[in-house]
């Protein structure tokens, strides 16, 4: 796998996350070049490197639209854990995307997920893809059901704050 | 059919060969039936989203149909217009059908096995499509997810 740089988060207006880089622990996220680079309350901020390999339009040099997805379904899925701050097992249910805009050739994207609702099965997301915060290139918007089955997503994601073993799911909306 | 125009699986193939995404992720086609196209996504240790179950990406599964919606749009916009010769790079380039937005329906966990999706265009139209694509594994009766996809023409 070639290496990347260390991307950086954009400044996101009215937003405090704290800067952590990790790679992504999936295969999936590994082959696409998914970096975690910011942690929040509920929110997740990653980006992604522009790659040849990832092109969906060999004439334009545009990303493809299921690279926006996976980036979309797995920053989704920290912002997840990371709002429930316990190691749930997590399955999408499902997930729609808006393509505002395509991606400019060369240039690195960055997704900002919310887990805005939480309950005891399911998570409420919503992310955003860009290369700037202002100039969303696609929108998110999903549901993840908890304790889909017996796995502890903390091997995909680790939790910040340290609390990871089987805590309960907060009831209460995450803001 | 005239000389010029090219054989669905000729089409199918070229639009394939347009989307370097779709080599990474091991795309490739398996059937092009009356109503849709069929492809297969091979089994590749790189599209794993949970190592422990383990389970495919749902990324790599959204991605897969998204790729599948696309073809078989071209293919059936295509099939209209006769002025796409064989090898035409820029001009299959400039009218690949470009994605609104997708819906997914993830409804069963996706095995370590080969994945198979079958897109049929729903509606072929003058300024949107919208595809209806179906995704399983062993047993095409059990739906491993599905997705709705908008699209256009590009501008």
């Amino acid at each position: 796998m070639s290496r990347a740089e260390e991307l950086t988060l954009p400044p996101i207006a009215g937003l405090h996350l704290q800067p952590e880089f990790r790679l992504s622990h999936t295969p999936m996220g590994q082959m696409i070049g998914l970096q975690y680079l910011a942690f929040g309350e509920a929110h997740v901020g990653t980006g992604l490197a522009y790659d040849d390999k990832l092109i969906g339009n060999a004439h334009s040099g545009v990303l493809h639209g299921g690279v926006l997805t996976a980036m979309i379904d797995e920053t989704a899925g920290g912002a997840v854990v990371t709002a429930t701050k316990a190691a749930h097992s997590l399955a999408t249910v499902d997930l729609r995307v808006d393509y505002m805009r395509p991606a400019e050739p060369g240039k690195a994207i960055f997704c900002l997920a919310h887990c805005y609702r939480l309950t005891r099965r399911i998570a409420f997301i919503r992310a955003e893809v860009f290369h700037q915060p202002d100039r969303p290139i696609a929108v998110g918007t999903g549901t993840f059901m908890l304790g889909a089955n017996n796995t502890k997503p903390n091997l995909l994601v680790e939790i910040p704050d340290g609390k990871s073993e089987n805590g309960a799911p907060n009831n209460e909306p995450s803001e | 059919m005239s000389e010029m125009q090219m054989t669905d699986t000729e089409m199918v193939e070229q639009v394939l060969a347009h989307m370097p995404y779709a080599a990474t992720l091991g795309v490739e086609v398996s059937a092009i039936e009356p109503t849709g196209l069929v492809c297969r996504m091979p089994h590749n240790e790189s599209l794993i989203g949970n190592v422990q179950l383990p389970a495919i990406h749902g990324g790599a599964l959204a991605s897969f149909m998204e790729i599948v919606a696309i073809m078989e749009t071209a293919r059936r916009q295509l099939a209209h217009e006769a002025r796409i010769s064989e090898n035409d790079f820029v001009a299959i380039g400039e009218t690949l059908p470009v994605p609104v937005n997708v819906t997914v329906q993830y409804l069963r966990s996706a095995a370590s096995l080969d994945c198979y999706a079958r897109a049929e265009v729903l509606k072929l139209g003058r300024r949107s499509n919208t595809v209806l694509c179906r995704m399983w594994q062993a047993d095409e009766a059990k739906p491993v997810a599905s997705m709705t996809a908008i699209l256009v023409r590009p501008a």
